[in-house]
């Protein structure tokens, strides 16, 4: 009894948040808000760097979560942390990692400067790589696990077809974990799509160039437009809606 | 022609210098308990287990030997493999799992997918090409997993316990079918299986694999006549008829006839009597026995409390009887004895 009193409790904080989102939205003017030209610019910014985030992520998370699920390595437990750590990373750490490393005066940074002439912070270049940083792990975690699960007898039976490793992993492989890949992919992108911390200290916050959704919203927010901040919010609410529903087989079952 | 010797160790299990030969176009049937390292030869011989010491050696040319340093990745071995679980990859139809071997090898895909065509039709699953794999029935299912191993025109066919996915009504068509197809497959085939008598129908030589020794290598006949092991006299060395049924039994080759079975198999069948349901009389048997053979006795293995007697009749059968009735009815070899067997004591299969 007390504990579903506690646990109802724990659901109305969950529900509040939305609640108040949704009493207090703009209906009216929504569709203004929403049509405001930097509103506009932010959500077009946010939907580019995100899906580029989740296209570097697939691309080299796949290959990542081979090497972490199937290769023996020395340091495959470090490597496993090292991915895994912007999972459990404040965001803003992570921001102030990445900017002391790509920085321009950061170790990697510096000679990407003197080599190419060629800055990541404050760029939407900055913007895209704070978004994988933060968002890839979702992608492999999510890969490697099902790379674990896959019946390797699979694999097996395209081997003795004469199916080598590369053709066996594209035609085989890939084919059987693909409710993982669109799981992980969908994961990343939500991810991507909602950072904040690691992209305003990597990337900064300027119109246009780095000021993505989330960003947006806190300025908004900060400058007492309340309205605009709300109309952003509930977007990004419904996305994240589109998301859960998408993969609720997965994530949601009981 | 196929001439292995596999030595190897897999967790508990030590494959030791097992030695398996056959020349072109017969079919070798693997028998042995659970456990007994079975699987583990076919592995070997496709490549997905390396051999620590010994050869495999296909048409002379050697496909791993680690003496010598050869060694040929299993995806180019020219080797197919029918897994016990059959691994039709769900993803596919039927016809792109058919034509998965040879698009791998190089075949253009219109022509790989004629190739696949040409082989379900052969294997009579034409029809569901565009199904996908979970649609099948069982004995389909088989079928395909057959047709996909033979489309890469293998010269070693390996078959893991082809039947034993299926349920027993289906069973023995399919067995019938692959029985047919496996006399006329040019190559080595090599069939695992722990049922004695899906070996005796599809396989030229039987090679007992015991706790990863081979203890006993021949046919039905010679197996059930000198078994050299408990299992082989329990389980390899029943005595097995092949003829016609006809609703009443099985009428053999030489017009000799074994009365049993419950009337529902008709045509081309096999006849099943352990050899302890078989009696022998020093007279003619009073009583409704509805088998008695009259014959001399030809052999006499002892076997500890028990002893194999062996039958020269119409119906040539082993007996087995206890130690004291060998004895008591003075049976050595020459002795003219009638061995008698009730209609219930025989099993008749489709063969």
């Amino acid at each position: 009894m007390i504990a579903i009193v506690v646990a109802a409790v724990a659901i109305a904080f969950f529900a509040a948040p939305l609640v108040g989102l949704l009493l207090r939205a703009p209906w009216g003017s929504l569709w203004d808000e929403l049509s405001a030209p930097e509103t506009v610019e932010a959500l077009k910014l946010s939907l580019i760097c995100s899906l580029a985030a989740t296209v570097l992520s697939v691309v080299f998370g796949v290959p990542l979560a081979w090497v972490l699920a199937r290769q023996q390595f020395p340091g495959r437990r470090l490597a496993r942390a090292l991915v895994t750590l912007p999972m459990v990373l404040p965001p803003v750490v992570g921001g102030v990692a990445l900017f002391l490393a790509f920085g321009r005066r950061g170790f990697i940074g510096q000679e990407l400067d003197d080599w190419f002439g060629f800055t990541l912070p404050y760029t939407t270049l900055g913007v895209i790589v704070a978004e994988t940083f933060v968002a890839m792990p979702f992608f492999v975690i999510t890969v490697e696990a099902a790379l674990r699960s896959v019946d390797r007898r699979y694999e097996e039976a395209a081997t003795t077809l004469g199916s080598g490793g590369i053709t066996t992993f594209r035609r085989v492989t890939l084919p059987l974990i693909t409710p993982s890949l669109v799981a992980g992919a969908a994961l990343s992108w939500a991810r991507a799509l909602g950072e904040f911390g690691a992209t305003i200290t990597f990337a900064g916050n300027l119109p246009g160039k780095t000021q993505t959704m989330p960003l947006a919203i806190f300025l908004e927010f900060e400058n007492g437009n309340t309205d605009g901040a709300i109309a952003l919010s509930l977007v990004l609410v419904l996305v994240s809606m589109a998301v859960l529903v998408g993969l609720r087989d997965r994530w949601l079952r009981t | 022609m196929l001439d292995a010797v596999l030595d190897v160790r897999l967790g508990r299990l030590h494959l030791d210098a097992v030695t398996i030969q056959a020349s072109a176009g017969t079919t070798i049937a693997i028998v042995g308990p659970n456990g007994a390292g079975k699987t583990t030869v076919l592995r070997v011989l496709a490549g997905l287990v390396p051999l620590e010491r010994g050869h495999v050696t296909l048409d002379g040319t050697v496909l791993d030997g680690p003496g010598v340093g050869a060694w040929l990745e299993p995806e180019a071995r020219p080797v197919g493999f029918v897994f016990q679980d059959l691994l039709l990859f769900p993803h596919l139809s039927v016809l792109e799992n058919v034509a998965f071997g040879p698009r791998c090898r190089g075949v253009r895909r219109p022509e790989a997918r004629r190739r696949a065509a040409g082989w379900l039709e052969r294997l009579g699953i034409d029809g569901f090409g565009v199904e996908r794999p979970g649609a099948l029935s069982g004995g389909q299912a088989q079928r395909v997993a057959l047709a996909r191993a033979l489309a890469t025109d293998p010269r070693l066919l390996l078959l893991d316990e082809p039947l034993s996915a299926l349920d027993a009504g289906t069973r023995p068509s399919v067995r019938r079918d692959l029985a047919r197809h496996l006399d006329t497959f040019a190559g080595v085939a090599v069939v695992v299986t722990h049922d004695p008598l899906e070996a005796m129908a599809l396989a030229d030589r039987i090679v007992v694999l015991e706790d990863g020794r081979v203890t006993q290598v021949g046919n039905a006949a010679e197996l059930r006549e000198r078994p050299r092991s408990s299992y082989v006299a329990e389980f390899v060395g029943v005595n097995l008829y092949r003829g016609t049924a006809d609703g009443d039994g099985v009428v053999l080759a030489n017009g000799a006839r074994v009365v049993g079975g419950d009337g529902s198999v008709r045509g081309d069948a096999l006849a099943v009597v352990h050899p302890r349901a078989v009696a022998l009389h020093r007279s003619r048997p009073d009583g409704t026995p509805r088998n008695v053979w009259a014959g001399k006795i030809r052999h006499v293995d002892p076997e500890g409390e028990r002893a194999r007697v062996h039958v020269d009749a119409a119906v040539p059968v082993t007996a087995e009887v206890t130690a004291s009735s060998l004895a008591e009815l003075g049976l050595d070899e020459g002795t003219p004895v009638w061995a008698s067997v009730k209609a219930t004591e025989v099993a008749v299969f489709e063969a």
